[in-house]
């Protein structure tokens, strides 16, 4: 059954290519505005080999892996504290309802403000948009957890960290794994996004400013490379995702694949 | 009020005259039924400006709907060209010759000015272009004019052309100039009177791009080479007009200076546009001067993929006369 949807896509796939081939074929469209499936592989793959690709995606990674890794950290915080006390819930409440519905990028220009025309800027700007979904979704992940399994951590005596950590964490699995893919979506667009607003040149640049660099010298296949570079990533991340929850809540029985 | 109703007045008036001839056996001149003109802050784009307010270019083709745009940098503004949003663009010759040498069709069709452009820095430690490296440069993009002349500098001073691009901002002027003044970076590669105001706020000059380049030309406003072959008495009016702003600039700066605070609100006054005219480090002229030097030092350092073999590859035939380089 899976094999078989697979190649339906890749037939799909196939396709879609095909006409996007022959529309550039056909048309006669100026090539600085749109480049075909065959300049793009050839920019894709003449950027991976000289390495002007792996630069960009590398700085990209490393800078969303950093965000990532603080917006973890704070949400973890948040989310212990609402576990552990009425005020930390309400408190939690309050910031996500004020600051989930923030598309990320917006707290870029602050940022700048803040933290100067640097690096810094957009890690805190892509931290921002990943604590409020992974701490929605842990407190909520808590808060469902059976009063039973809770009651019986109290009774043989388990201290309140104790409970947050040995039950309430393994309970809250499959919401804190939600929590996760979506926060990494945000970020990941934030992290595009900021790129792409902020304009540091050379080599420092992650894939939105390469992209942007090279619309500036009108090397438009490049633009697609770097499109292509960026989708192949979100597809390559996805299924580390779905291998993770495959590994975990779905062996376990805690959601269905 | 009154001065919008003067202004209808008098561009009726000058329709009125051109048909007059018109009528009086000159043939009409053709001109495209809508045409965008967009430049970027600054008075280098001084001709344009009295073009735009004294409106000259409507009062010639009354036919002919003209939309000004202020846009911030010069590779938007051949993106914009290439999109067929814009048919007349304005700026610096780096995006023009990188446009160039990419297969964009744009090209000169009147050079506006030369201008030296300073590298200003706040910090009084940054004293040589040595001192920025690992610093924070604003410029409008890494293709400008200023893009080449900082690869210029950082060639002939740290021995790498690309020595400073890690430190690269993409700012346009107004929003760096402010960015340089709080402190938010290191250095700014600019234009008039943006590096004017700068200084007297406490900046000074690390370098100026005369120092590497000799004197050059800063600003042309382009057009394609399509919009030329189907209209050049269309191109060959606008190319007379930008000559005659030009002389208006020399002779009656006074009065471009009222235009010039016009155009902007009413801030600066006329007296400090005056004042920025006259000590800018701009020249008006038609003249194209080291386009060459520019293409030929892009090419050695990769920034274009082929060189163009004559000056006049870059420009449209209206500029032919002039004595270019």
């Amino acid at each position: 059954m899976r094999s078989s949807a697979a190649l339906r896509k890749a037939i799909l796939l196939a396709l879609l290519v095909g006409v996007w081939e022959a529309y550039v074929a056909t048309s006669h469209v100026d090539h600085l505005l749109f480049a075909s499936p065959w300049q793009t592989v050839h920019a894709f793959a003449a950027g991976w080999a000289d390495g002007s690709l792996a630069g960009p995606t590398w700085t990209t990674l490393r800078i969303l892996l950093e965000s990532f890794g603080i917006g973890l950290g704070v949400a973890l915080g948040f989310t212990v504290m609402a576990t552990l006390s009425t005020i930390g819930t309400d408190l939690l409440d309050l910031l996500t309802s004020v600051f989930n519905p923030l598309p990320g990028v917006v707290v870029l220009p602050l940022a700048m403000l803040w933290f100067g025309i640097d690096t810094s800027a957009i890690v805190f700007t892509v931290a921002f948009a990943t604590i409020w979904p992974i701490a929605i979704n842990m407190s909520m992940g808590f808060k469902t957890v059976s009063p039973t399994v809770v009651a019986v951590g109290r009774t043989i005596g388990l201290k309140p960290l104790r409970i947050v950590t040995d039950v309430l964490i393994p309970a809250a699995l499959p919401h804190a794994v939600t929590g996760l893919k979506t926060a990494w979506a945000f970020g990941w667009r934030t992290m595009i996004a900021s790129e792409l607003v902020f304009g540091v040149a050379g080599s420092k640049g992650g894939l939105g400013n390469y992209i942007n660099n090279a619309r500036l010298y009108f090397l438009t296949p490049r633009i697609f490379a770097g499109l292509v570079t960026i989708a192949l990533l979100g597809v390559v991340f996805e299924s580390l995702f779905g291998l993770a929850e495959r590994g975990t809540v779905v062996r376990w029985g805690m959601k269905h694949s | 009020m009154n001065r919008i109703r003067m202004l209808v007045l008098a561009a009726a008036l000058a329709a009125a005259l051109i048909a007059a001839a018109g009528a009086g056996g000159r043939a009409s001149v053709s001109a495209p039924g809508k045409v965008t003109i967009a430049y970027q802050p600054g008075i280098g784009y001084a001709p344009l400006i009295v073009l735009k307010t004294q409106h000259t270019l409507e009062a010639q083709f009354p036919d002919t709907t003209f939309t000004w745009k202020v846009l911030s940098s010069g590779a938007a503004i051949t993106s914009g060209m290439i999109s067929g949003d814009i048919q007349i663009g304005a700026g610096g010759v780096g995006p023009l010759i990188v446009g160039w040498a990419s297969g964009v069709d744009a090209k000169i069709v009147a050079p506006l000015d030369w201008g030296d452009l300073w590298l200003m820095a706040k910090d009084p430690a940054i004293k040589t272009i040595a001192d920025l490296k690992g610093k924070k440069i604003a410029m409008p993009g890494p293709t400008s004019i200023q893009g080449v002349v900082l690869r210029k500098m950082a060639q002939a001073k740290l021995g790498d052309a690309h020595a400073l691009d890690a430190g690269i901002i993409s700012m346009d002027h107004p929003i760096a100039m402010q960015a340089l003044l709080s402190g938010q970076i290191d250095a700014h590669l600019t234009s008039a009177p943006f590096q004017l105001q700068e200084k007297v706020h406490g900046a000074h000059v690390v370098a100026r791009s005369y120092q590497y380049f000799g004197a050059h030309s800063f600003l042309d406003a382009w057009e394609s080479q399509k919009l030329y072959d189907q209209y050049p008495q269309f191109s060959a009016t606008f190319y007379k007009d930008v000559s005659q702003a030009i002389d208006l600039i020399k002779k009656n700066p006074t009065k471009v200076a009222h235009i010039l605070m016009d155009d902007s609100g009413g801030i600066p006054t006329w007296r400090q546009y005056k004042q920025w005219l006259a000590s800018s480090g701009l020249t008006f002229t038609l003249r194209p001067l080291g386009l060459m030097r520019f293409a030929n030092f892009m090419h050695t350092i990769n920034m274009i993929g082929k060189m163009p073999s004559s000056w006049k590859d870059l420009v449209l035939p209206p500029v032919y006369a002039q004595k270019g380089s």
